[in-house]
C-alpha cells in the first residue's frame, strides 16, 4: 500500500468513526491532532467525506440498480432520421443523465473523422476508430476516452473543470485560480493554485512578484508599498460561498468589503475605529445582522441613519 | 476589550477547519457543519467565559457539541422548521442545490458496478447501512454480526470505493 492509500485509508476510518453518534470529545481532541499531523491529513479526510456524501445524495438512484441491475450499456434510441445522419459523420447519441446533465457519445469507425463543438463551447476533433462519451454537468466537464485519438480545444471556464478519464489516469485542465480584490486604493492579489506573477504597469516601477498557491500580495496604489503574506486562499476565497472571513485585518477593509455586499453604506466613526484590527467571520444575510454580529465579534458600536450606519469604537475602559 | 474571550476566539480561528470537519461527518453535510460552527462563533463571541480554561480545545469542542445537540432536539421536535432552517441556509450560504452537485451519470454507474464488486458481507452492511438507512446496530442485528465487524465493513467499503472511483 502506498502512502497515498495508507492516508485514504485513515481518512475512510475516521469518517465512519466521526459518523457515529458515539463520538465524542476524545475522538475530537485525537481527531485534531491528526489532521494536523501532515497536510495530506485533511486533503484525504476532505475526498473521503466527499464521497460519502456523494453515496448519500446517489443512495436512491443507487439503491435501485444495486437490487435490480441493469444492462450495462443502454442507451435511448436516436430518431431514424438523426441517427441516418449522425451515421454518415459517425455515431452521436444523446442520453438523459440524472440531474439534468446528458451524456453524449461520440462514435467513429475506422478511417473516419468527425468534429464535435461541445455545448460549453469546446472543440473536440476525433480520429478514426475513436469512442468517447461526454458528460456536461452544471459543476464538472467529464470526458471519458474509450479508445481512439482525440484533439481537445477547451473552452475557458473555471467554474467547471475539464477532466478527461482515459484508463487508468485522468487528465486535468487545469488555469490558475487567484482572487484580485480592489477597493478603492488597497489592492490585494491572493493566489489558491498555479502560479501567477504581479508586475507594475511600467517596468521601471519595479521588479515583478511571484505568487505561488497561498500567497497573498497587498498593494497599495500609488506608492511602492507591497507586503508579502502567506494566508489561507480558501479564507479570501469564501466570499463566493457567501462569507466573509478575516484575521487580524484593518476593520476599514471589512467595512468595504461590506459596502460592495449591501447598499446602504458602512462607515466608520473615526480613524481609530477604522484601523482597529478584526478576526472573525461574517456571514453575509442581511446588513442589519451583520453588522450586529459586527458589534458582537469586535469593541464596537453601531447606529443608522437616513445616510446609512456608522460603526465606532467603544472606550478601551469597560463600561 | 474582551480580555477573557479574546484567547478562545483566536483559538476558535485556529481550530475552525477542524471543527467543521468533525462535525460535517456526524450531520452529514459541510453546510450544516459550517452553520453549527458560526453559531459557535456568535455563541463564544456573546457569553462571559470562565476566566481559565484548562483545556480550550474541548471546550471548543463541548460547546459546539452543545449547541449540535439543542439544534437536533429542535429539529425533531419540528421537522417542518428542520426544513426552513435547510431553506434558508442554503439562502444564505448561496451554495449550488445539491441537485446540481450530483455528479454524472458515468459516476453514478461507476459507483454501482464498484458496489457490485464487493465482497457480499461488505456489499450486504453498505447496502443496508448507506442505501436502506439503516443505524449500525440495526445492521448489525440484521446481518447476525457484531457492530463493530459492521464498522469494520464499511470503513473497508468506503476505502474501496476511494481506491478505484477516479
Amino acid at each position: 500500500m502506498d502512502q497515498h492509500q495508507e492516508f485514504d485509508a485513515q481518512a475512510a476510518s475516521w469518517v465512519i468513526r466521526l459518523q457515529d453518534a458515539a463520538a465524542g470529545e476524545a475522538d475530537w481532541l485525537a481527531f485534531d491532532s491528526w489532521l494536523a499531523q501532515s497536510p495530506e491529513h485533511p486533503a484525504a479526510y476532505d475526498r473521503a467525506l466527499a464521497l460519502w456524501h456523494e453515496i448519500d445524495r446517489h443512495a436512491p438512484a443507487l439503491k435501485k440498480r444495486i437490487a435490480a441491475p441493469r444492462p450495462r450499456r443502454y442507451w435511448p434510441l436516436a430518431t431514424g432520421a438523426s441517427l441516418a445522419a449522425a451515421l454518415a459523420l459517425g455515431w452521436v447519441l444523446h442520453s438523459g443523465g440524472p440531474g439534468g446533465s446528458a451524456v453524449d457519445l461520440y462514435r467513429t469507425t475506422t478511417g473516419q473523422r468527425m468534429n464535435a463543438t461541445l455545448a460549453d463551447g469546446s472543440h473536440i476533433d476525433l480520429s478514426g476508430g475513436t469512442h468517447l462519451s461526454v458528460a456536461l454537468s452544471a459543476t464538472e466537464r467529464d470526458v471519458t476516452l474509450e479508445e481512439g485519438e482525440a484533439i481537445f480545444d477547451v473552452a475557458h471556464d473555471t467554474a467547471r473543470p475539464f477532466i478527461i478519464a482515459a484508463g487508468d489516469r485522468k487528465i486535468r485542465v487545469v488555469g490558475t485560480e487567484f482572487d484580485v480584490r480592489r477597493r478603492g486604493d488597497d489592492l490585494s492579489v491572493t493566489v489558491r493554485r498555479g502560479v501567477v506573477e504581479v508586475s507594475p504597469l511600467d517596468p521601471a516601477q519595479g521588479q515583478p512578484v511571484r505568487l505561488m498557491a497561498g500567497d497573498r500580495i497587498d498593494h497599495r496604489i500609488g506608492t511602492e508599498v507591497s507586503h508579502a503574506s502567506t494566508v489561507s486562499a480558501d479564507d479570501v476565497f469564501a466570499w463566493r460561498g457567501g462569507r466573509l472571513v478575516y484575521r487580524d485585518r484593518p476593520l476599514s477593509e471589512v467595512i468595504a468589503d461590506l459596502n460592495a455586499q449591501f447598499p446602504r453604506p458602512l462607515s466608520s466613526a473615526d480613524r481609530k475605529t477604522a484601523d482597529l484590527r478584526f478576526s472573525g467571520v461574517l456571514v453575509l444575510d442581511d446588513e442589519d445582522s451583520v453588522v450586529h454580529r459586527l458589534t458582537l465579534l469586535a469593541p464596537l458600536w453601531s447606529t443608522s441613519n437616513q445616510s446609512g450606519i456608522v460603526v465606532g469604537a467603544k472606550d478601551a475602559a469597560p463600561q | 476589550m474582551v480580555a477573557a474571550n479574546t484567547d478562545i476566539l483566536q483559538l476558535y480561528l485556529e481550530k475552525r477547519p477542524s471543527l467543521v470537519r468533525f462535525f460535517a461527518a456526524r450531520l452529514g453535510s459541510s453546510e450544516a457543519a459550517e452553520d453549527l460552527v458560526q453559531e459557535l462563533y456568535l455563541k463564544l463571541s456573546s457569553t462571559e467565559l470562565p476566566a481559565v480554561l484548562d483545556n480550550p480545545s474541548a471546550f471548543l469542542y463541548r460547546t459546539a457539541h452543545n449547541l449540535m445537540l439543542d439544534r437536533l432536539r429542535q429539529e425533531r421536535r419540528s421537522l417542518q422548521r428542520d426544513n426552513a432552517w435547510h431553506e434558508t441556509r442554503a439562502l444564505h450560504a448561496g451554495e449550488p442545490a445539491v441537485d446540481d452537485a450530483l455528479a454524472s451519470r458515468r459516476r453514478l454507474l461507476r459507483l454501482a458496478a464498484l458496489v457490485e464488486e464487493m465482497p457480499a458481507k461488505m456489499r450486504e452492511a453498505f447496502r443496508l447501512q448507506k442505501l436502506e438507512g439503516l443505524t449500525q446496530a440495526e445492521t448489525a442485528k440484521a446481518m447476525n454480526i457484531s457492530v463493530s465487524a459492521v464498522e469494520k465493513h464499511i470503513s473497508a467499503a468506503l476505502k474501496l470505493l476511494l481506491r478505484k472511483i477516479d
